[in-house]
């Protein structure tokens, strides 16, 4: 694995900060954006190696559109996009990628909750680019 | 007493004969015409007429018809002094008792008669059973029909099944209620169910005995939630043990559904809502322990500061959904009083001096000399003014300006509060009274809120019959108009 540059896109400032704090604490860099859009845009400027996204940013699916955006492109075929929420199954948002169908639409490549656990989120890089490479 | 009416041109009979009769309790009237007899026997209640079969103004026989076209249960005597087979059957076919030949005689009279009075009674009897029968039938027919009527009006499905699995009866909500054109009764009905109304009838069809378990499954009939319905099937008791058929009663579920759907949403809703602080407050603490990661002193406190923020802001949340939760009773339990409405609003705006100051915005009060009073629950007022002013303080610009002003009219008083602020992108207006919805965007960013501020005052506006709309250009301000009824003495 040869993650360098993560791309975090959150509506949440404190979150923000946060995860950027951490990940830089494990040695990443990391560029942000708050918006879905300008994830995007940030997105196909940086080439990042991976992405984090938050899932309802100003809309209840901006994650996933925007996950399936970058999917679509080149370089996000290559990359881990994990969607990261807090709408989890306990709050009643009855969604996970378990079966196939669901696979096929939730272009990400792990869902993982909220507060982010940073072992979680390398082991899901690492699972990520063992399966690729 | 039994009467009867003689109708003959002369006396009929001999003086002795009428004293018999007299004595035998008999009534006697006579009379000499036709014509009389006729309105005699129509309008008083003969049991017995006797005619005689040539009068002077008529046949005898037509006033024989004449008097049982209205009065059948009249026993009549055709009497004739030259009798004629062919007469007397023709008399027997418009319903003479009988044809009796004269010289009259006591005897004879008093054999006529008691045969006459058998024939009246058998008569009235006959009469009176089918009178009874027609009133059962027609009783019988009254609550069928009351029973379709009902049956058919009432909102729920009926379907009745037969142990065979044959139709017997169903109204008309049932076939709307499982979306089928037309049915008819005896036809199998099983295979043009839905599968799980099949699953669900057969085991009662099968059974082997009665039971008074009733089955209930919700299920749809037409996808995306378009028809939603409630199926009861239960036995329908015969004999002691056995059934002989099965009823199944369905409802429509739809707007109930749709309801809980919404409830459910709105439950997810406020879970995400409630979660987002404690994961940045839980984020910032577990920084502030983190080895790894080095913090200047002002970070620290600036991550401590932002913690407290967010806690805060929670804690605004949790206001803002006990306010909306008891909205709804509270319309029962109001403590009504009549308020002036500028007295609120000048109360507001003394509370949030301190705010406005701080980005130095200039508040402006227009108001009527005469302001009509309302009459409302003073909290739920001063919920309105606030909400709306801190809203107007948040999105204004420093140096910025409110304009409030009130007005009545004849039935509302008009109250608006306009700032000269950020304004809201049209793609935004349909959702601003919507729950948690909050716009995003860089002038929003640093603006704290639950998202519930606008549908709170909505809901109490609406709840006093009030309306509330906004008009609000980007960039330039925003303007929400709120109307309430006065209040009349």
């Amino acid at each position: 694995m040869n993650i360098k540059k993560i791309l975090l896109v959150d509506d949440d400032f404190d979150l923000i900060e946060q995860n950027k704090l951490i990940l830089e604490s494990k040695g990443f860099e990391v560029v942000t954006a708050e918006s879905a859009e300008k994830g995007f845009r940030l997105f196909e400027k940086e080439l990042p190696d991976a992405c984090v996204v938050d899932l309802i940013m100003e809309h209840h699916d901006s994650g996933f559109i925007l996950c399936y955006k970058i999917k679509k492109t080149e370089h996000g075929k290559k990359i881990p996009v994990i969607i990261l929420t807090s709408a989890t199954y306990e709050t009643g948002y009855k969604f996970s990628a378990s079966t196939d169908e669901e696979k096929s639409w939730i272009k990400s490549d792990g869902i993982l909750n909220k507060p982010i656990i940073v072992e979680e989120l390398i082991s899901k890089f690492e699972n990520f680019y063992n399966r690729e490479h | 007493m039994a009467s009867i009416l003689i109708i003959d041109n002369e006396h009929p009979i001999r003086k002795d004969i009428y004293t018999f009769l007299t004595r035998d309790g008999y009534d006697i009237r006579t009379t000499f015409n036709g014509a009389e007899g006729i309105e005699l026997a129509i309008t008083n209640d003969f049991e017995f007429v006797m005619i005689e079969q040539k009068l002077s103004d008529y046949d005898g026989l037509k006033v024989l018809q004449s008097i049982k076209q209205v009065k059948p249960e009249t026993v009549c005597f055709i009497i004739a002094s030259e009798p004629c087979y062919e007469i007397a059957v023709e008399a027997a076919n418009l319903g003479a008792c009988s044809y009796v030949p004269k010289p009259l005689s006591y005897e004879g009279l008093s054999f006529h008669l008691s045969k006459g009075a058998k024939h009246r009674q058998l008569y009235i009897e006959a009469r009176n059973l089918r009178r009874e029968r027609y009133n059962n039938l027609l009783e019988l027919s009254r609550e069928k029909s009351m029973f379709k009527t009902v049956l058919n009006s009432i909102n729920g499905g009926v379907l009745v099944i037969n142990s065979d699995g044959a139709l017997v009866y169903f109204n008309n909500a049932s076939l709307v209620n499982l979306n089928l054109d037309n049915l008819e009764p005896g036809e199998p009905i099983l295979k043009k169910l839905p599968p799980q109304i099949i699953k669900q009838v057969s085991e009662y069809i099968l059974a082997d005995k009665f039971t008074s378990k009733v089955s209930e499954i919700e299920l749809e009939i037409i996808p995306n939630n378009k028809l939603y319905i409630q199926s009861v099937c239960s036995h329908i008791p015969r004999n002691n043990d056995n059934f002989s058929g099965v009823v199944l009663v369905t409802r429509n579920i739809t707007q109930k559904r749709e309801i809980e759907q919404v409830k459910s949403q709105f439950v997810s809703m406020v879970a995400h809502e409630l979660k987002s602080p404690l994961v940045a407050v839980e984020g910032f603490l577990q920084i502030l322990q983190n080895p790894e990661i080095k913090l200047t002193d002002e970070k620290k406190d600036e991550f401590i500061k932002r913690s407290s923020e967010r806690v805060k802001s929670l804690f605004q949340l949790v206001n803002d959904l006990l306010d909306i939760s008891r909205m709804d009773k509270k319309e029962k339990y109001r403590e009504l009083e009549v308020i002036n409405f500028l007295e609120v609003v000048q109360s507001t705006v003394n509370l949030f001096e301190l705010e406005f100051k701080k980005k130095n915005i200039l508040v402006k009060i227009n108001a009527d000399e005469k302001i009509p009073m309302i009459k409302a629950e003073r909290l739920e007022i001063s919920r309105i003014v606030s909400n709306l002013f801190s809203n107007a303080i948040k999105y204004n610009k420093t140096d910025g300006e409110i304009i409030i002003s009130l007005f009545g009219n004849e039935n509302y008083l008009n109250f608006s509060i306009e700032d000269k602020g950020i304004g809201i992108k049209d793609t935004d207006k349909p959702k601003v009274f919507q729950e948690f919805f909050r716009a995003l965007n860089k002038q929003t960013r640093n603006v704290s809120g639950t998202g519930l501020g606008l549908t709170i005052v909505k809901r109490i506006v609406e709840s006093y019959h009030g309306k509330i709309n906004f008009e609000s250009e980007y960039g330039t301000g925003t303007k929400f108009n709120v109307k309430l009824p006065i209040f009349k003495n």
